[in-house]
C-alpha cells in the first residue's frame, strides 16, 4: 500500500467525536474520550520552578491538578484571560501508559462534533526538521478547519513526567 | 583757567606786587643786619679796640715814664715831664677804662676784662709801691744816688789822701801843693753847685760845711807850720784837723747814708719797675691783647658776615628783580592776549547774536500775526466743536438709555438662562436614572449570559460523559445537545438583549452627551450674557462717563475760546514787543561797535550792518509782515507744489549770517493771495 492510501486508511480510523475549541484564532480538536471534563476558569495556583508552560495547579474537588497553559506551549503571543477561557480536563498518557490528568487553558470552548473519515485530512508536512507528529489531522467541516490534536503527543515524554510530578 | 578777569588782574598784579616786596624785605632785611653789623663795629667793636689801644699805650706810656723815672741822671724838668707823662697816662687809662666798661661785652670777653682788672689791680698795687718808692726818694732828695756816692767817696778819698799828705808831710816833710782853699776842694766847688731838698743832707752839710772850711784852713796852717818847722804845733793842729775832718767825714757819711737809701730805694724802685710791675703788667697786657684779638676778631667776623649778607642780599635782589620783571612782562603779555582775545570772542558773538536777535524779532512779529488769524480761525472751529459736541451729548444719552435697556433685559436673559440650566439639570439627573437602570439591567443580563456559558459547559461535559458511555449514552448525548442549544438560544437572547442594553446605554449617554452639550451651550450662552451684561453695564457707566466728558469739554471748550480771544490780543502785543526787540538789537549793535573801538580797531563792517538792518526793517513794515510770514510758510508752499526757497546768499557785509527773509524768500505779494 502507498504511503499516502495508508495515510488515508489511519485517516479514516480518526473518525469520531471530537471536542473543538479556540486558542488564538484557531479551532483545535481533542478526542471525546480523552476529555474528562470542562471547567470555567478558576484561580489557578502557581507553583514556582516550574517551566513557563504550566500555569499552575487547581482544586478540582478536592484533587490538585496541573494545568498547562497551552497559548505558551503553542509558543503564541499571551493574551488575557477572558471570562470564556475554559480549563479542559484530560487525562493524557505518558510512555509508560500512565495516564495524567491534567488541565489546559483554552480560549474558548465550542462544541462537539462529529467528524467522518472523509473529512479529516492528513497534516501537512513541513519538512524533516518541523515535528508535527502532535496534530492528528486536519479536520474539515462546513465552515472551518480543526486542528485534530494528539493530546499525548503535544507535551514530550519529559513534561508528561514533570507535570505529573506536580500532583 | 576760567577765573574771573577781575581776579587774574588782581592775582597778577598782587603776585609782582608780592616779587617787589619779597625784593624789598630782602634788601631792607639785608641792609638792616648791615646796619646792625656796621652799629656793632662802629660802636662798639671800634671803640673797645680803640679804647683797649688806649688802655695798653697809657700803660705802656705809663711804665715808660717809670722806666724814664729809674734814670738817675734824669734832670727836674724832666721828672716833672715824667710826673706829667705819669699823670697823663693815668687818666688815660682810667679814661679808656671808662670807656670800655661803658660798652656791653659778650661773656668772654667780660671775663677776660675781669681777669684783667684783677691784673691791672695788681698792677697798680705795683704802680703804688712804685710810687711811694718815687716818693720817698723824693723826700731823699738824691735822684742820682750812685753819683752823689762816688763823688762822696772820691771826697773823702781826697781828704783822707789830703790826711794822708799832711800825715806824711809832717812825719816826712813831703810837700803837696793843695788842699789849702775850702773853695777849691772839689767837696767845696760840689758844695756851692749842690743843692737838695734832702734834710739830713742839707744839715750835714751844713754841719760840716764850717767844719770842711776849718779842714783845709788847718790843712794850710799845718802846712805853713811845717814850713815853720813848727811840728808840735802842726800835730796840734793836726788834732784839729782831724777833729774837722770826722766832722766833714760823719758829714760825708750822712750823705753817704742818705745816698745809699736812696740807691736803695732807686734798686728797689727799679726791681719793682722791671720786675713786679713789668710781671702784673705783661699778665695785664696779655689779657689786653686777648680782648683786642677777640675784639678784632669779632669785628673781622661782622666784617665778613655783612660782606656775605650784602653779597648774599646783593644776589638776591637782583634774582627776584630778573623773576619779578618776566613773571611781571609774562602776566602783561599773556593777560593783555587773553583778555583781548577774549572781547574780540565776545564782540563776534554779540554782533551775531543781535543780528540773530534782529531777524528773530522779525519773524516774532510775523508769526504773531499769524497767530492773531489763527486764534480767529481757532475761535469759528471751536464753534463748530461746540455745536458736534451737542450732538454727540444727546446720541450719548441715548445710548445710555439703550443701554439701560439691555440691562434690564439682560436681567431677565439670566433668569431664563438658570431656568434652563435647571431644566438640564432635571434632564440630566433623568438620563442618569436610566442609565442606572440600563446598568441594573446589564448587569442581569450578564449574569442570564453566563449561566448560558455555564449551561454549555455543563452540556458540553454531558456530551463528553455520553460519548464515553458510547451507545447507552446515545439518549443522554441527544438530550445534552439539546440542552446545548438551548443554552445556545439563552445566550443568543442574552447577547441580544445585551446589544439592545448597550444600544440604549449608548443612546442613553448619547442622551446624556447632549444635555450635557445642552448644558454647557446654555452655559456659554449664560456667561456670555453675564459678559454682556457687564458690557452692557460697562457701556452704560462709559455712557455717563462719556456724557460727564462730553460736559467738560464743553466747559473746555468754551474756556478755549475764551484762551483764543486771549491769544489774538497777545499775538498784537507780542508784534509790537518784537517792533521793540529790532530795536533792542540796533542799539545792541551800537554798544559792540563801541566795545570794538575800545578793545583796538573800529571795523566798518559791523558799522554798516546796523544801517542794513534798518532798512530791512523798514522793508518789513512795507510788506507788512509778510516777508517773515513768507519763510514760516515755506512749508506750505512746498506742499502747494510751488517750491520757492532760493539759495542763501551772503549779505553785503560779508557776515554770511545776515540771513535776511526778503532774500531767503523772493515771493511777491501776487503768490501770497493765493493764501
Amino acid at each position: 500500500m502507498s504511503e499516502s492510501a495508508e495515510k488515508l486508511k489511519n485517516m479514516a480510523s480518526l473518525a469520531g467525536k471530537y471536542l473543538t475549541f479556540r486558542l488564538a484564532e484557531e479551532e483545535y480538536g481533542l478526542e471525546i474520550l480523552k476529555v474528562q471534563e470542562i471547567i470555567g476558569l478558576m484561580n489557578v495556583t502557581r507553583v514556582p520552578k516550574t517551566p513557563s508552560f504550566i500555569r499552575g495547579v487547581i482544586n478540582l474537588r478536592g484533587k490538585v491538578i496541573p494545568v498547562i497553559d497551552l497559548r505558551v506551549k503553542f509558543e503564541f503571543d499571551i493574551k488575557e484571560d477572558t471570562d470564556k477561557t475554559c480549563i479542559i480536563v484530560v487525562q493524557v498518557n505518558n510512555d509508560n501508559n500512565h495516564s495524567v490528568v491534567m488541565g489546559i487553558i483554552v480560549d474558548e470552548v465550542s462544541e462537539v462534533l462529529d467528524i467522518k473519515g472523509n473529512q479529516i485530512e492528513p497534516s501537512p508536512s513541513f519538512g524533516a526538521s518541523v515535528d508535527t507528529e502532535f496534530i492528528l489531522g486536519m479536520g474539515k467541516t462546513a465552515q472551518k478547519v480543526v486542528m485534530l490534536l494528539d493530546i499525548d503527543r503535544v507535551l514530550s515524554g519529559d513534561e508528561i513526567n514533570m507535570v505529573g510530578k506536580t500532583e | 583757567m576760567n577765573l574771573k578777569l577781575s581776579t587774574k588782574l588782581i592775582g597778577s598784579f598782587l603776585i609782582v606786587a608780592a616779587i617787589t616786596l619779597v625784593v624789598g624785605v630782602i634788601g631792607w632785611n639785608g641792609s638792616v643786619k648791615l646796619n646792625e653789623n656796621v652799629d656793632d663795629i662802629g660802636n662798639k667793636q671800634f671803640p673797645t679796640v680803640q679804647a683797649l689801644l688806649t688802655l695798653q699805650q697809657n700803660l705802656e706810656a705809663y711804665r715808660v715814664a717809670q722806666r724814664t723815672m729809674l734814670n738817675p741822671e734824669l734832670n727836674d724838668n724832666d721828672r716833672k715831664r715824667q710826673i706829667d707823662n705819669f699823670a697823663n697816662a693815668r687818666n688815660g687809662y682810667q679814661e679808656a677804662m671808662e670807656k670800655y666798661e661803658k660798652i656791653q661785652h659778650s661773656d668772654e670777653m667780660n671775663r677776660i676784662w675781669q681777669q684783667f682788672v684783677s691784673a691791672f689791680d695788681d698792677w697798680s698795687r705795683e704802680n703804688g709801691r712804685f710810687e711811694n718808692n718815687l716818693k720817698k726818694l723824693d723826700e731823699t732828695g738824691i735822684y742820682n744816688p750812685d753819683r752823689l756816692l762816688a763823688s762822696i767817696e772820691q771826697f773823702i778819698g781826697e781828704h783822707h789822701r789830703l790826711e794822708g799828705q799832711i800825715a806824711s808831710l809832717i812825719i816826712n816833710r813831703n810837700q803837696f801843693e793843695g788842699g789849702e782853699d775850702h773853695t777849691s776842694c772839689n767837696y767845696g766847688k760840689w758844695l756851692s753847685s749842690f743843692s737838695t731838698n734832702n734834710r739830713l743832707i742839707n744839715s750835714a752839710i751844713s754841719n760840716s760845711k764850717e767844719a770842711h772850711a776849718q779842714f783845709h784852713q788847718s790843712v794850710r796852717a799845718i802846712k805853713q807850720l811845717v814850713n815853720a818847722n813848727n811840728i808840735a804845733a802842726a800835730e796840734l793842729e793836726l788834732r784839729t784837723m782831724h777833729k774837722h775832718a770826722e766832722v766833714v767825714f760823719g758829714g760825708f757819711n750822712t750823705i753817704k747814708e742818705q745816698a745809699a737809701a736812696a740807691s736803695r730805694l732807686n734798686s728797689e724802685m727799679s726791681i719793682i719797675a722791671m720786675d713786679d710791675v713789668r710781671e702784673k703788667q705783661d699778665v695785664a697786657l696779655s689779657h689786653l691783647r686777648r680782648l683786642v684779638e677777640i675784639s678784632n676778631n669779632i669785628a673781622n667776623d661782622e666784617i665778613s658776615a655783612s660782606v656775605a649778607s650784602a653779597n648774599f642780599v646783593a644776589v638776591l635782589t637782583i634774582i627776584a628783580t630778573i623773576i619779578g620783571t618776566l613773571l611781571a612782562v609774562v602776566f602783561g603779555i599773556f593777560l593783555s592776549t587773553s583778555i583781548s582775545k577774549a572781547l574780540n570772542r565776545i564782540i563776534a558773538g554779540l554782533n551775531q547774536g543781535s543780528e540773530q536777535v534782529a531777524s528773530a524779532s522779525n519773524q516774532v512779529s510775523g508769526s504773531s500775526q499769524q497767530m492773531a488769524e489763527g486764534a480767529n480761525e481757532q475761535a469759528s472751529s471751536l464753534e463748530e466743536v461746540s455745536s458736534s459736541l451737542e450732538e454727540m451729548s444727546s446720541m450719548v444719552k441715548q445710548n445710555a438709555d439703550n443701554a439701560g435697556q439691555a440691562d434690564s433685559l439682560m436681567g431677565e436673559t439670566k433668569t431664563r438662562v438658570e431656568k434652563g440650566d435647571s431644566a438640564i439639570a432635571k434632564v440630566n439627573k433623568a438620563i442618569g436614572e436610566i442609565k442606572n437602570s440600563s446598568d441594573h439591567t446589564a448587569k442581569i443580563v450578564k449574569t442570564i449570559d453566563e449561566i448560558a456559558f455555564q449551561t454549555n459547559l455543563l452540556a458540553l461535559n454531558a456530551a463528553v460523559e455520553a460519548a464515553r458511555a458510547g451507545d447507552a449514552g446515545k439518549g443522554f448525548a441527544v438530550v445534552a445537545e439539546e440542552v446545548r442549544n438551548l443554552a445556545q438560544r439563552s445566550a443568543e437572547a442574552a447577547k441580544n438583549t445585551a446589544a439592545l442594553i448597550e444600544e440604549s446605554q449608548k443612546n442613553a449617554e448619547q442622551g446624556v452627551e447632549v444635555s450635557n452639550d445642552a448644558a454647557e451651550a446654555v452655559k456659554s450662552i449664560s456667561e456670555s450674557a453675564m459678559k454682556v451684561a457687564g458690557l452692557i453695564s460697562e457701556i452704560a457707566a462709559a455712557s455717563k462717563e462719556q456724557a460727564q466728558g462730553i460736559e467738560q469739554i464743553n466747559t473746555a471748550v468754551s474756556q478755549m475760546d475764551k484762551v483764543t480771544q486771549g491769544n489774538a490780543a497777545n499775538a498784537e502785543e507780542s508784534a509790537s514787543a518784537s517792533e521793540e526787540l529790532s530795536a533792542q538789537a540796533r542799539e545792541l549793535k551800537d554798544m559792540v561797535n563801541e566795545l570794538v573801538k575800545i578793545v583796538g580797531g573800529s571795523s566798518s563792517e559791523n558799522g554798516s550792518s546796523s544801517g542794513y538792518y534798518k532798512q530791512d526793517m523798514d522793508n518789513n513794515k512795507k510788506n507788512g509782515f509778510i516777508n517773515v510770514a513768507k519763510k514760516s510758510f515755506s512749508k506750505k508752499i512746498e506742499t502747494n507744489g510751488k517750491s520757492t526757497m532760493s539759495p542763501v546768499s551772503p549779505g553785503k557785509n560779508g557776515k554770511n549770517d545776515a540771513l535776511v527773509p526778503s532774500k531767503v524768500i523772493p515771493l511777491d505779494d501776487d503768490e501770497l493771495s493765493q493764501f
